[in-house]
């Protein structure tokens, strides 16, 4: 039971002036994903059928070792920008949203930095 | 959390069933959605078969007729019949429509009709649209200026700039975009929904209006604008042909052109 003035319940706390910006990374990561699968792509094909050395050899190559890492850093972006939409939208408890937002984020770094380490690892031959 | 089933007590019940009067050949039953606040009952579906050569053509003629002869306790909104006003919208066969341009023959089979989704229900088709006109509200829905207008003059528009309020003036806000959004049913207290931000486009499209920078500032919300999914939901059902999804991109648009790449 309210008796809050209805348009004093949907003015809320305000606009946020965040929202915009979540979209517009959302796309560019998009894009940068769709740029980076096709270099995926020719890559898997170019390695198709090669042996173990001449695909390391491959991965070890500075250009190739970058585009793995922007690969990584864009996935895992975009899967954390991705999974708070789907949070917010759907988990309406306040403290698990909290929780939840936070677990992604957190989640998102660890994998990201796991396969850029084992990226410059191929490259730094450790 | 995300409700996936209606509360037990929410959950309508079958309800009664009328039959036409003998020797009628041409017969549609109808099944309306029923509830009644002082009774403290579940929800139910009436069944009343209709003689559709002793009826208009239109869903509302068939709902005035089964009021006036059949269950005058029946309750639900209509005033101008002609798709003018907006209040008879309802979900007819499973898509949010305005029972008076409905034709009844578009209808395959029998006709469901229940009040719009998402919204608390006052009694039978009549949905409590407060927080619906209460978002209206909070966009400032009116032209604001800063410029003194000339004292013989009115504000003046080319006909190009007029043209780009066409598709936007037309909407009467009924609703049926804004109940069938799914994102407007999960998050409708925060989410200003297609409606809403369909009315808020028309007044950044106005070459008039001179606050802009306010209207876009008080949209670049996670949720007031952006909980916006391109789902189309609110395009396909508008009972007038409007586009509210493309007022909304063209919003972010606006947004994106202010902040830069």
């Amino acid at each position: 039971m309210s008796m809050q003035n209805p348009l004093a319940r949907v003015l809320g706390a305000g606009s946020s002036g965040g929202g915009s910006q979540h979209w517009r990374s959302q796309r560019y990561s998009a894009l940068i994903l769709l740029l980076l699968s096709a270099w995926l792509l020719w890559l898997g094909v170019s390695l198709a059928g090669a042996d173990y050395v001449t695909a390391s050899t491959a991965m070890s190559s500075p250009f190739n070792a970058g585009m793995s890492i922007l690969l990584a850093a864009s996935m895992f972006y975009h899967a954390q920008l991705g999974l708070q939409v789907v949070i917010e939208d759907y988990v309406h408890i306040a403290a698990l949203e909290f929780a939840l937002l936070i677990l992604v984020r957190f989640a998102c770094l660890v994998a990201f930095l796991i396969s850029a380490i084992a990226a410059l690892k191929m490259v730094l031959g450790a | 959390m995300l409700e996936l089933r209606l509360a037990p007590e929410s959950r309508p019940l079958k309800g009664q069933k009328y039959a036409a009067a003998e020797g009628s050949s041409n017969t549609r039953i109808f099944h309306v959605y029923r509830w009644d606040p002082d009774k403290g009952e579940n929800p139910r579906i009436d069944s009343y078969e209709i003689d559709l050569d002793d009826c208009g053509p239109m869903v509302l003629d068939a709902i005035l007729k089964i009021k006036n002869e059949i269950d005058p306790s029946l309750t639900f909104r209509r005033s101008c019949r002609e798709g003018i006003c907006g209040s008879c919208a309802m979900n007819i066969d499973g898509t949010n429509t305005l029972a008076c341009t409905k034709p009844i023959r578009e209808i395959k089979g029998e006709v469901k009709i229940n009040p719009l989704p998402h919204l608390q229900v006052v009694k039978d088709l009549v949905p409590d649209m407060t927080h619906f006109y209460a978002q209206y509200a909070s966009i400032k829905p009116w032209i604001r200026t800063q410029s003194v207008p000339l004292p013989d003059q009115e504000r003046l528009q080319s006909q190009d700039e007029r043209e780009k309020l066409d598709g936007l003036y037309e909407c009467i806000l009924c609703a049926c975009c804004s109940t069938s959004c799914p994102s407007y049913w999960w998050n409708g207290d925060r989410y200003l929904g297609p409606a809403i931000l369909l009315q808020a486009y028309r007044w950044l499209a106005d070459s008039r209006d001179e606050d802009t920078g306010e209207r876009l500032d008080a949209l670049d919300d996670p949720f007031r604008l952006y909980r916006c999914h391109t789902i189309m939901n609110c395009t396909s059902t508008c009972p007038k042909g409007l586009n509210p999804a493309k007022a909304i991109a063209e919003t972010k648009k606006m947004l994106l052109e202010r902040n830069g790449a």
